[in-house]
């Protein structure tokens, strides 16, 4: 079978979208899965750690009594989901109303020795706002 | 009570009328293919007399609310929970659009502005304009119905209040002033060309018209959604105390994704003017943006997001807004589907020309879009099916956002410099191949005289040489031809593009060479940063007029013995338990010095504080690149489109548009 000139011309170009379509979403689909985070609540990750170059965010609750001041702006401090806790070390500026007893997401690696090392901290800006994911974690942690 | 009572009547009869307007102009669409045109005429005065009542109905209940606010009638749950007796004035008139509510009345106000003033022009004919206004009045009935129903700024308050709870402390600021207005004007501007392409479905109306008549909506949009977004960052970076300018924040993507489109749009539609191939590809993505605007209000007021922008969780809210947003989309998108496929083709255009290199810079525009939102509703689609709770962060907006802007700019190029490439004695290729060659030599040139030697500088650089050199060439095209066209220069379009340069090389070099420092202090100590000695002299307490205040005295003293004195709050609203910062900016052009005072350190002695020093060079490049393109979307609106809105005299001669 003999195509025309146009055909062909007109085949080569669908491919092509074809192909550079391809590619794109490939790479796009690469990009997000590398650069999902999971949300893990604190007996989760200790069920199921997951490996210390993936960053992950971490919900719970900071453990009454837990939070000591380090080196210049370095806080430690336990996660804790009223079942099991979590250490966590952070160093830089703490958010408004971060205080021991309120919900917060930490975004970091949990490092083999079973330190969490946190690169950001989200508290919410409201007293009795607590962010849904840790809520959630809480429920799921009760016995 | 009467306040109340009065503006939520006032909402349930705008519904009505906007019902009413819809179907008596649906009825007037059908019929106008079989009634004579004069007819017809009679119609059209009274129509547009019930779009006026509609606007002028929802200023009054804007000035209602208004009005509630700055009387203090906490009656109103909606003013009790966003106002107190303290607050200045003008961020009790500001409050309006202070929460979900307040904020959606805005919405749909300046919503009745845009039905209104695209019902105004009196050339558009009937056949135009009763589809156009049942297609807004009807969309207009449902953002109606939903904020009278679902989210009534009037509702009263179940217990009475002495005084308010007072309004967000981070939202009372002038950047917060503006910013919705600006934002929403920009949504509210891409209703009119989706009604303009739904009227050409409906009625399959084969000519270019009603595109024509979407052009200055878009650039409209196009404008205030730049200007919104500006603010936004604006805000961002000095309010939120964090230093940072773009989050890829899900809000900040519901704002960006407009954007992107009206940018296609304001590109696309001259072009799908003069070339029927490229028509459904423009009626696609108005229906496109205007989608977009609505799941960015979906992304914001559902609650299922937390962020500063988001308002209160209510889920049946957000199930109602993504039905809406589906149904709109089925129908819009059906039809669009529908009308393309049963149209004839029509003949291509050159692969080398302005034509192509706009086509192909929408595409990669559209294909941007769908990026960021995917980026922005994965999260939501995972913990939807239950598959876990991810997040998507920062770096893969960045991973796959920069090739295509470098994608955008080349074509960029292309697009500005086609017009010059034509006659010309060398062959157009050899002339890319020039242009790109000399971008490459300047770019080096300018990367060594810039202050950092990244290779991302170095792209950035050679992205802005070879953008300000296509508009050089584009000025030149222009000179050559200005006795044949007899058009006004479009300078517009030069001071954009330009613009648009500039905050590409601010966005790279504020991102590679920012440096911060988080530390600890008390008065009397000292810091290095950024080769200036840092000294925290000293603290006082400041009363503001609604806020306590804790202020810290930081002394920079750069090498030359210069000293520059900062003074970082941190503040408390009153009736607010969380204390904000307001930080200290030294601005030059070439760069920022940033500080921000964080909490008082727990645990040790009373005096130490946490300090935030951070240095962002050439952040003003990015609100000056950010602004030169708003300037020129106003001067090319001015230019092109100023005749609409005031009415040009008998006998004024109408010059040639240029694109």
């Amino acid at each position: 079978m003999r195509l025309s000139a146009v055909r062909r011309k007109r085949l080569m170009w669908a491919f092509l979208v074809l192909v550079g379509a391809g590619l794109g979403a490939w790479m796009m689909l690469q990009a997000l899965q590398k650069n999902v985070m999971y949300f893990y609540s604190v007996s989760e990750l200790l069920e199921q750690p997951a490996s210390s170059e993936k960053t992950v965010r971490l919900g719970g609750v900071v453990a009454a009594g837990s939070l000591r001041q380090g080196q210049g702006v370095k806080v430690f401090f336990d996660l804790t989901d009223y079942q099991k806790s979590i250490p966590v070390v952070y160093e830089g500026l703490l958010p408004s109303l971060f205080r021991e007893g309120q919900g917060v997401v930490a975004t970091g690696q949990l490092m083999d020795e079973g330190r969490f090392v946190a690169s950001q901290l989200l508290a919410k800006h409201d007293e009795n706002y607590m962010p849904p994911e840790v809520a959630a974690g809480l429920k799921k942690a009760e016995p | 009570m009467t306040l109340a009572w009065l503006g939520t009547v006032f909402l349930w009869a705008l519904a009505a009328v906007a019902i009413w307007t819809a179907f008596w102009s649906a009825t007037l669409t059908s019929w106008s293919d079989s009634e004579t045109a004069q007819g017809q005429l009679e119609e059209a005065g009274p129509l547009r007399f019930w779009v006026a009542v509609l606007l002028i109905g929802l200023t009054l209940a804007m000035l209602i609310l208004g009005g509630a606010f700055v009387m203090d009638v906490f009656a109103i749950e909606y003013v009790a929970r966003h106002s107190a007796e303290t607050l200045p004035w003008y961020y009790q008139v500001a409050a309006i659009w202070g929460g979900h509510e307040g904020s959606f009345l805005l919405w749909v106000w300046l919503f009745s502005g845009v039905v209104w003033l695209s019902a105004r022009p009196s050339f558009l004919p009937n056949r135009v304009l009763f589809p156009l206004v049942s297609v807004e009045t009807a969309l207009l009935a449902a953002y109606l119905l939903f904020l009278v129903y679902g989210s009534n700024p009037f509702a009263l308050a179940t217990t009475a209040l002495q005084d308010g709870l007072g309004l967000n402390p981070l939202l009372q600021d002038w950047a917060l002033i503006l910013h919705p207005p600006l934002l929403y004007l920009g949504y509210v501007a891409l209703v009119p060309p989706f009604a303009l392409v739904m009227a050409m479905l409906w009625r399959s109306d084969a000519s270019a018209d009603c595109l024509r008549w979407a052009q200055p909506y878009a650039l409209l949009a196009w404008v205030f959604l730049t200007l919104g977004i500006l603010l936004g960052s604006v805000w961002a970076y000095y309010e939120l105390g964090w230093g940072g300018w773009w989050f890829w924040d899900p809000v900040e993507n519901a704002s960006l994704l407009p954007w992107l489109l009206a940018t296609a749009l304001i590109h696309v539609l001259p072009l799908a003017r003069r070339h029927p191939r490229f028509r459904a590809w423009a009626q696609f993505l108005v229906i496109f943006a205007y989608l977009l605007t609505l799941i960015g209000a979906f992304l914001v007021r559902s609650g299922i997001l937390s962020s500063v922008h988001a308002f209160a969780v209510d889920p049946t809210r957000g199930r109602l807004i993504l039905l809406f947003t589906l149904w709109v989309g089925v129908l819009a998108l059906g039809l669009w589907g529908y009308r393309t496929l049963s149209a004839r083709k029509e003949p291509p255009v050159p692969l080398l020309s302005q034509e192509s290199s706009v086509f192909f810079g929408s595409i990669v525009l559209w294909v941007m879009a769908l990026t960021v939102l995917l980026g922005t509703l994965f999260p939501l689609v995972m913990s939807g099916l239950g598959l876990g709770e991810v997040s998507v962060g920062a770096p893969y907006f960045n991973q796959v956002m920069a090739p295509l802007t470098a994608l955008l700019v080349a074509l960029m190029g292309l697009g500005l410099m086609s017009g010059y490439l034509n006659g010309q004695r060398l062959s157009s290729l050899t002339l890319i191949g020039l242009s790109a060659g000399g971008s490459v030599l300047v770019a080096l040139g300018l990367w060594l005289w810039l202050p950092s030697k990244a290779v991302s500088a170095l792209v950035a650089a050679l992205m802005a040489v070879w953008i300000w050199g296509s508009v050089w060439l584009h000025a030149r095209a222009w000179a050559r031809t200005r006795h044949v066209i007899h058009g006004r220069a479009p300078i517009g379009t030069w001071l954009t593009h330009v613009g648009f340069g500039v905050l590409l090389i601010g966005m790279v070099l504020a991102s590679v060479m920012e440096t911060w420092r988080e530390v600890r202090m008390q008065p009397g100590d000292s810091v290095r940063f950024e080769g200036q000695r840092v000294t925290f002299t000293g603290l006082e307490s400041v009363t503001g007029p609604n806020y306590l205040a804790t202020r810290a005295l930081i002394e920079f003293k750069s090498a030359d013995g210069k000293v520059r004195r900062l003074t970082p709050e941190r503040r408390t609203y009153i009736g607010q338990t969380m204390p904000v910062s307001e930080v200290a900016i030294d601005s030059s052009w070439s760069r920022d010095l940033y500080v921000s005072l964080g909490e008082r350190v727990p645990g040790q002695a009373d005096t130490a504080w946490s300090v935030r020093l951070q240095s962002t060079p050439f952040i003003r490049a990015i609100w000056g690149g950010a602004l030169l393109m708003a300037l020129g979307g106003l001067i090319a609106l001015w230019q092109k489109y100023a005749r609409i809105v005031v009415p040009i005299r008998p006998g004024t001669q109408r010059h040639g548009e240029s694109e």
